[in-house]
């Protein structure tokens, strides 16, 4: 799905990221009407409530804070507005205790925590005398989600979407609660059914008899989220979407060993924002009688520490700060209005879950709201008129997008101007006969602009196969800048502006390298657009029948609040004779995290070794033989993407490929280890497989080029240097290396209705392990592989049953297979023994190690003894 | 190292939202702004990623029997639509209405926008073609 970028920008700058959320912990009625709240605002998660319906626990995640080290503790509240009890933790953040549960009787406060590298669940007392009782503990990561009312067992989840019972009583050996991916257990409160979140199709309720047995009940209808029981079992609780959904109920009825499931109906707006969180907690806990619920629901004021919350500031030009505008909110989009006495933007409303156009009075502070979006709606891209007297903006409803202008003042009401066809588009600007629109809907880059007339029909004037980022026409309605990557770096460019149609003319103007935004000054004699160094540049313009222009000078430097080199256009602006400057200033950010370090591991996970100097290194890969490691170097902000390689003994780095087009695609080395293989995206969206000298030198040799707009990742070479395999889309391939660029043609190998990838040569060539989901989570698989056809087997070995997130390698001889479970913040590299004769077999996973940070597609040397990670240097 | 509370559905969603990497770039191939009705018979079905197939004899208005091939999203992605594989199995060979982008080329080609199966089952392509 293509939808634009800009959209996923806008989204992400909108939203208050969901570490920083300040919440507040709210009692609410069957109606969704707020009764109580309880305890100050702050960054909840996962309420649960005690037997005795006062009392309830919570995880305080003081991500937000920086001196917390992004972890948090557990705390206990009654009511009231003071601040809780901590029980579990001691506030330094060192460890994260995370979905506090209560014991049946209330006594107890079960929670999960990760010490010394393994996954526990702790016990502790609710009253906080005496210590802590582990239960259970493993290399795995832990989240309780449901105790018995027996006590007898209890319910955890694990990363993979499975779900555990660990019997409290006997041998205490834990067993799964479903085959599939599953979240979110509630046992019910005669003990005899359980609750879940199923993922096998999209996300929806269930419910099957506890602690085994057979027999799904499907819950929910158009999908559902967080189940939660009513105290007698009668009713049944879930939240219709992972955020901002309606809080649904459903009558629940047993009759012996039969249960039976009403309809859902909503109850309320549950007021819960997930902002992009993705949760493995109960977002909200119900009284016993079903008559209240407990939601940590947003503050409408930001937090101190929200990185989110902006203040609108002045700037003169020389960079001071001359003034600020109204309340610190969450703010985007600001566009002084033609006067500067006004600013028009998007403001976010955490509580409501919406965001519209306002516009606020530049002198006084004071806000107009101009639209009154539902939750459902998307705003964006807001813009004045010439005269000041209309905004425009896009309005997202119902997946369409749609141009409306509105009275600047919020009297009346707002107008269609032009339906548009297709989503993610952005406005520019309202020039005196033009409303200017941006598309990059599915892969073109198209400015239009839309005349001003009765029956608009849109004019293309410019097309490119590069983005055109943050078009503004000039004042003169000649020219447009715009930002774009087509000379191989961020840079900003001008083109003629002809309605009459697309011209060619264009000039770059930047050298080196620019970001939004871009502004002309009222005059048309001075263009203004961002350094990647945090400079606000200006430069001189002539434009008479051509476009001159000086190069670019430093006006001032933008607050270091900012990050560099990342494009701030949303949130600054300029207008008239550009005098002043507006910008939305976030918080200063606390200090960059220290860079990754290139480390080797033993089997154990131990650091052996460093390689090279600390910095933005990832996905690295040991060369055949192991002595060498090609890396990806990520720029700091925007700018070209780095391979290099290095020797492990010296630590000597040669640049192999310096790029923009470098996509993320695994790297692989050639058999003899002479080259390295990666992955470019060429203009037109061509994924192309190039081949180049490890040590830099040479050209870049074309290999393959795919079908344009469609992704490459590429995975192995069988060891006779024959074939390569990449995926696509799900669908493994198999590339013959024999021939030309203009020959080649690669062989779909794995093309079903579930999603295969990542696929490993074995060492003789004569098989290759890859995932699929045919289980509906990926799963490790080993086929035959024929390397006289370069086509697999038809019978295939699964070798997992509990979830893979990535693939890594064969053992030299072909005895050993690597994989991971877990994601960056918590990997787990695991090995199983594999025979390929007579028969493919395999041995029972197990656990090797576990490393923030996970390695590139082969991180592992031949004799399976040593791994490549790139992980923070302490 | 850290216990995150980020962890969870990161594998759902990535297998229920990663629905659509498109397979080639589709604005290239289809005009967006060239949408063509067709009512006619299922005839075939090819339920594979990176985007399913399916082939539909359409009757025109002229009475005339065009073959028409419509290209739609991965088969993931009906999972959030609450369509399988089998709805459109147990339409093969009856009559369906679809809406598709047509294929710059000309052809009997088309990005699938909605299609009404024999049940009436209405399902919606949006955002993949809206």
């Amino acid at each position: 799905m293509k939808i634009s970028c800009a959209t996923a920008i806008l989204v992400a700058v909108l939203l208050p990221a969901a570490h920083a959320q300040n919440l507040q912990m709210t009692w609410v009625d069957r109606a969704g009407k707020a009764i109580e709240t309880v305890g100050p605002g702050g960054p909840y998660r996962g309420p649960d409530l005690a037997p005795d319906g006062k009392r309830f626990v919570v995880h305080r995640h003081d991500e937000m804070n920086p001196e917390k080290n992004g972890n948090g503790d557990v705390w206990i509240f009654e009511s009231g507005a003071e601040p809780g009890k901590r029980l579990a933790g001691d506030g330094s953040g060192k460890i994260e205790n995370v979905m506090p549960m209560w014991s049946p009787d209330g006594t107890r406060v079960v929670y999960g925590s990760m010490r010394n590298g393994k996954g526990g669940l702790y016990m502790k007392r609710a009253d906080g005398t005496g210590g802590e009782e582990l239960l259970i503990e493993s290399e795995t990561m832990k989240v309780p989600m449901s105790w018995s009312p027996d006590g007898k067992y209890l319910v955890y989840w694990v990363p993979g979407n499975i779900q555990w019972i660990l019997p409290l009583t006997g041998d205490r050996k834990p067993f799964q609660l479903s085959d599939g991916p599953t979240t979110h257990a509630q046992i019910s409160p005669d003990g005899k059914w359980v609750a879940y979140n199923s993922f096998v199709s999209r996300a929806e309720i269930y419910v099957k008899p506890f602690p085994t047995g057979k027999g799904e009940v499907h819950v929910s209808k158009d999908g559902g989220f967080f189940p939660r029981w009513r105290g007698d079992g009668k009713e049944l609780y879930y939240l219709s979407a992972m955020s901002s959904g309606q809080m649904m109920a459903v009558d629940i009825s047993v009759n012996g060993s039969t249960l039976q499931a009403g309809a859902p109906h909503a109850l309320f707006d549950s007021g819960y924002l997930n902002l992009n969180h993705p949760t493995n907690y109960h977002v909200f806990a119900v009284a016993r009688d079903g008559q209240r619920f407990l939601i940590p629901r947003p503050d409408a004021t930001p937090g101190p520490d929200d990185p989110n919350a902006r203040t609108l500031t002045l700037f003169d030009r020389q960079g001071n700060a001359v003034g600020t505008v109204g309340d610190r909110g969450y703010y985007s989009n600001v566009q002084l209005s033609p006067d500067q006495t006004r600013v028009a933007l998007l403001r976010a409303d955490p509580v409501k879950g919406t965001t519209d156009v306002w516009v606020i009075d530049v002198a006084k502070g004071k806000g107009t709201q101009i639209t009154s979006n539902k939750r459902e709606d998307g705003t964006r891209t807001p813009v004045w008129s010439p005269d000041g007297k209309q905004i425009a903006y896009i309005g997202s409803r119902s997946g369409v997008d749609t141009i409306y202008k509105k009275a600047s003042s919020g009297e009346g009401s707002e107008e269609v101007v032009y339906r548009l066809n297709g989503a993610g588009i952005t406005l520019q600007e309202w020039t005196a006969n033009y409303l200017m629109y941006y598309s990059q809907q599915l892969g073109g880059n198209i400015e239009f602009a839309l005349p001003l007339t009765a029956d608009p029909k849109p004019v293309e004037v410019a097309r490119s196969q590069f983005p055109m980022l943050a078009v503004r026409p000039s004042p003169d309605h000649r020219f447009i800048a715009f930002r774009s990557n087509e000379s191989g770096r961020d840079q900003i460019w001008v083109r003629r502006f002809d309605t009459a149609g697309p011209s060619a003319d264009k000039w770059q103007i930047s050298t080196d390298g620019g970001t939004g935004p871009v502004f002309w000054r009222a005059d048309g004699k001075e263009l203004y657009y961002l350094s990647l160094d945090r400079s606000m540049m200006v430069v001189s313009v002539r434009s008479g029948t051509g476009f001159e222009f000086d190069a670019p000078k430093v006006l001032f430097k933008v607050p270091e609040a900012f990050p560099a080199g990342q494009g701030i256009g949303p949130l600054t602006t300029t207008s008239g004779n550009a005098e002043r400057f507006l910008m939305a200033v976030p918080r200063t950010p606390p200090p960059p995290p220290a860079l990754p370090q290139i480390t080797i591991l033993d089997r154990q996970g131990k650091p052996v070794k460093t390689v090279g100097e600390p910095e933005r290194f990832n996905e690295p890969v040991f060369s055949p033989d192991g002595s060498r490691i090609v890396v990806r170097k990520m720029p700091a902000t925007v700018g070209d993407i780095e391979i290099w390689t290095f020797d492990v003994a010296t630590g000597k780095g040669n640049l192999v490929a310096k790029s923009n087009q470098i996509t993320g695609s695994n790297m692989i080395w050639s058999p003899d280890g002479k080259q390295v293989f990666y992955g470019v995206n060429r203009p037109g969206g061509v994924n192309v497989i190039i081949r180049k000298m490890a040590d830099g030198s040479g050209p870049e040799e074309e290999l393959y080029r795919y079908t344009p707009g469609a992704p490459v990742t590429i995975n192995d070479i069988t060891p006779d240097g024959k074939f390569l395999t990449f995926d696509s889309g799900g669908v493994i391939l198999i590339l013959p290396l024999a021939g030309t660029v203009a020959t080649r043609q690669a062989i779909e190998v794995a093309r079903d209705e579930y999603f295969s990838f990542g696929g490993r040569f074995s060492p003789d060539g004569r098989s290759i392990a890859y995932l699929c989901t045919e289980t509906d989570r990926p799963e490790l698989y080993v086929r035959a592989f024929d390397p006289a056809s370069g086509k697999l087997g038809e019978s295939k070995l699964q070798l997992t049953k509990d979830g893979v997130s990535s693939i890594v390698s064969w053992r030299a001889d072909g005895r050993e297979l690597y994989y991971r479970k877990g994601d960056m913040n918590d990997s787990l590299t695991m090995a199983v023994a594999v025979a390929t004769t007579p028969r493919l077999q395999a041995s029972t996973p197990r656990f090797l190690f576990r490393a923030a940070g996970a390695g590139g597609a082969k991180n592992i040397n031949r004799d399976g003894q040593r791994f490549v990670v790139v992980v923070p240097k302490d | 190292m850290t216990l995150r509370l980020s962890l969870l559905f990161v594998l759902g969603i990535t297998l229920l939202t990663a629905t659509a990497s498109a397979h080639h770039n589709m604005s290239a191939i289809f005009d967006f702004n060239d949408r063509v009705t067709l009512s006619g018979t299922l005839t075939k079905l090819d339920w594979r990623n990176p985007h399913i197939e399916i082939l539909v004899d359409a009757k025109r208005d002229n009475g005339q029997i065009e073959g028409w091939k419509a290209e739609g999203p991965t088969p993931i992605f009906f999972r959030s639509r609450d369509t399988t594989k089998a709805d459109f199995e147990k339409a093969l060979g009856k009559p369906v209405k679809l809406e598709v982008s047509r294929a710059r080329d000309g052809s009997h080609w088309g990005l699938l926008r909605n299609i009404t199966l024999l049940d009436g089952k209405v399902v919606n392509l949006c955002p993949e073609n809206c």
